[in-house]
């Protein structure tokens, strides 16, 4: 099998391989079952995995998980460690949207209790979140020292500020805060574009949406993490808004401006690095930091708002509801994490742009809650169909650097989903569903169709198939919220 | 035809095209802003501001170029209708921007950022016109 001149190994049902050549510094691998190949071939997305393997202190492989598609520089769902004393690292592997991630919180309610009444709840989701394309408003503007505080301490600054519970910080990967951020290295216009979208979800794939659990495939860890059958549960999915894109483009100019004084070259600009260990990778590193902390209390006050709404809505108290973070993840984002690699200890700087961490039991990274057991990963799929809450595991941590997908991924353009279908035709198509949907702006509805993504159940199969996590819930949605 | 949509799986990519590469920086302003407010604006304003910009490279100048242009229209709320740039040498270049100022509501389509993702300005012949085209990749 080939791909673009590239010969392409079987390694197993769910592993490929296109081997070094050329310049490439390691092979690339790829995840995905042997079905969801064609829909991989038809664009460029393993050129772009190939580009990603000529990167200097680039470790084992570049990967790319079941719902790779194509991006600019990295793909969509691309995993890349680099050793911090020779590798790199690039803005354009991490992405504009800097902690774009998810959360998935449970409730005490079932699905009896609210099946008539999603359209309200989605009205009332409208009414307390700032939604759509430069949304702002959802708590005071900030002052150029409370968004310091943001930046630094990320989850704990909203918690401290009312939204939400210590507790919380223990169901957040990292704790909700990057230590390393440093406010010096953020440029004027990042903080004035940060200063109004703190709790806000903006537009784009961002939602807010309520559902129920309909399958449970892992009973015991179900009750471990309180799940069952027709539970309603909620999930965000937001980042760092206007503040992370501008720390993106930031270095990334500063970079590009730099590439003829590097000893290597590059296949893309979009690939434009530094060394993680010079000034200007320290830089980036502290200032994406920053928006990750900005991403983490973004999420923390979505969250809170969620909750805020659902209390008012259905005129319950805070213990009726019962609404409890159970994780929350991140999809693009550079980590330092020690891993093994040919049996020996590293410290790398794992990028993973449109990917989730998903580690297994032990990780002292874990929250003590959750050591036991893994990391919970939740995968979200589209509108209409199901997502999933999975655990991490122990070959993960061996194969993928503790990486797994981070979602469905898309298989049609937004050009032609608007080309394609009508606003009414999908609101409608969701509607025959029992699916209950409002977005602010009518041309994010269309373009994130349903019809627009894989299925999420074939990429959630070829990661378990492939061992990098397991699946304990599924999800339907009953309503949700658009930007 | 100053522009034209591409399908890209994930974002969008767009083609500028001009008679000159002058023309090209000055079309793709102004396409740009049509993309995002999703329609010509009638404009009632003359303000203006004029960009800089120097590298090794055409394509970075470009770039940068809609860089600015984009952080303008999503921070500022600018709808640019004119543009007028000057080659001062092959890697050098000034362009005078004529913008009116609207609402955040007035904007339909968000674009987060251009990315430098394979652009390369180009020259081919179109109706028997020799033109400039830029392909651009931008994330939304």
């Amino acid at each position: 099998m080939q791909f673009s001149g590239h010969p392409i190994n079987k390694i197993s049902d769910a592993i490929w391989e296109i081997p070094r050549s050329g310049e490439m510094t390691v092979p690339a691998r790829f995840y995905a079952t042997e079905k969801m190949l064609p829909q991989i071939f038809k664009d460029n997305a393993l050129s772009q995995l190939v580009n990603v393997a000529h990167l200097p202190g680039i470790q084992k492989y570049a990967m790319a998980m079941p719902d790779i598609h194509y991006g600019y520089g990295f793909p969509i769902g691309g995993v890349a460690a680099f050793d911090v004393n020779d590798g790199i690292i690039s803005p354009g592997g991490v992405g504009y949207d800097i902690n774009c991630g998810v959360r998935f919180c449970r409730t005490n309610l079932s699905h009896n209790e609210i099946k008539d009444l999603i359209p309200k709840i989605v009205e009332g989701f409208y009414k307390f979140v700032p939604s759509g394309l430069g949304s702002s408003g959802a708590i005071k503007k900030l002052n150029y020292p409370e968004e310091t505080e943001v930046m630094c301490r990320g989850a704990k600054w909203a918690i401290e500020q009312g939204f939400g519970e210590e507790s919380d910080l223990e169901h957040i990967e990292n704790f909700g805060c990057m230590e390393e951020a440093n406010p010096d290295t953020i440029s004027d216009r990042a903080r004035q574009r940060g200063l109004d979208q703190v709790g806000t979800l903006g537009s784009g794939n961002h939602f807010l949406e309520i559902g129920i659990i309909d399958k449970i495939y892992d009973e015991q860890l179900a009750r471990r993490l309180s799940l069952e059958k027709e539970q309603v549960i909620v999930m965000v999915h937001s980042g760092s808004r206007g503040f992370g894109y501008q720390v993106c483009d930031d270095f990334l100019h500063q970079m590009v401006r730099d590439l003829s004084s590097l000893p290597y070259k590059i296949p893309d600009r979009q690939l434009a690095c530094a060394q993680f260990n010079s000034e200007l990778g320290q830089k980036y590193y502290q200032a994406m930091c920053c928006a990750a902390n900005y991403a983490w209390a973004n999420r923390q006050v979505l969250m809170t708002l969620a909750k805020k709404a659902l209390i008012k809505t259905l005129s319950i108290s805070e213990e009726e509801l019962g609404f409890q973070l159970i994780y929350d993840i991140c999809h693009n984002i550079a980590k330092i994490e020690t891993h093994k690699v040919n049996g020996k200890e590293m410290k790398l700087c794992v990028h993973r742009k449109g990917a989730t961490r998903a580690f297994g039991p032990g990780r002292n990274e874990i929250s003590d809650e959750y050591k036991e057991i893994g990391q919970p990963v939740i995968i979200p799929g589209d509108m209409g169909t199901h997502s999933y809450l999975l655990i991490g595991t122990d070959t993960a941590m061996e194969e993928s650097f503790g990486s797994c997908c981070h979602g469905a991924g898309r298989v049609m353009s937004r050009s032609k989903a608007k080309r394609t279908f009508s606003f009414q035709q999908v609101k409608n198509e969701l509607q025959k569903k029992g699916i209950v949907v409002y977005s602010v702006q009518k041309n994010t509805l269309v373009e994130e169709s349903p019809k627009t993504y894989k299925n999420v159940s074939d990429v959630v199969e070829a990661v378990e198939m492939a061992g990098l996590a397991k699946k304990i819930v599924r999800t339907k949605p009953l309503g949700v919220l658009k930007g | 035809m100053n522009y034209k949509i591409i399908d890209h799986t994930a974002d969008l990519a767009v083609e500028f095209y001009g008679k000159t590469i002058a023309e090209l920086f000055e079309n793709s302003a102004v396409s740009l802003s049509e993309i995002i407010y999703e329609k010509k604006m009638s404009v009632s304003e003359d303000k203006n501001f004029k960009l800089n910009f120097t590298s090794d490279n055409i394509e970075v100048n470009y770039i940068d170029f809609l860089r600015e242009i984009l952080y303008n229209i999503n921070q500022n709320f600018y709808y640019f209708y004119k543009c007028k740039a000057t080659l001062l040498s092959e890697t050098s270049l000034s362009i005078k921007c004529w913008y009116s100022k609207f609402k955040k509501d007035d904007i339909n389509n968000e674009i987060k950022a251009v990315t430098y993702h394979e652009c390369e300005i180009k020259s081919k012949v179109i109706y028997g016109h020799k033109m400039y085209y830029a392909k651009v990749t931008f994330d939304i």
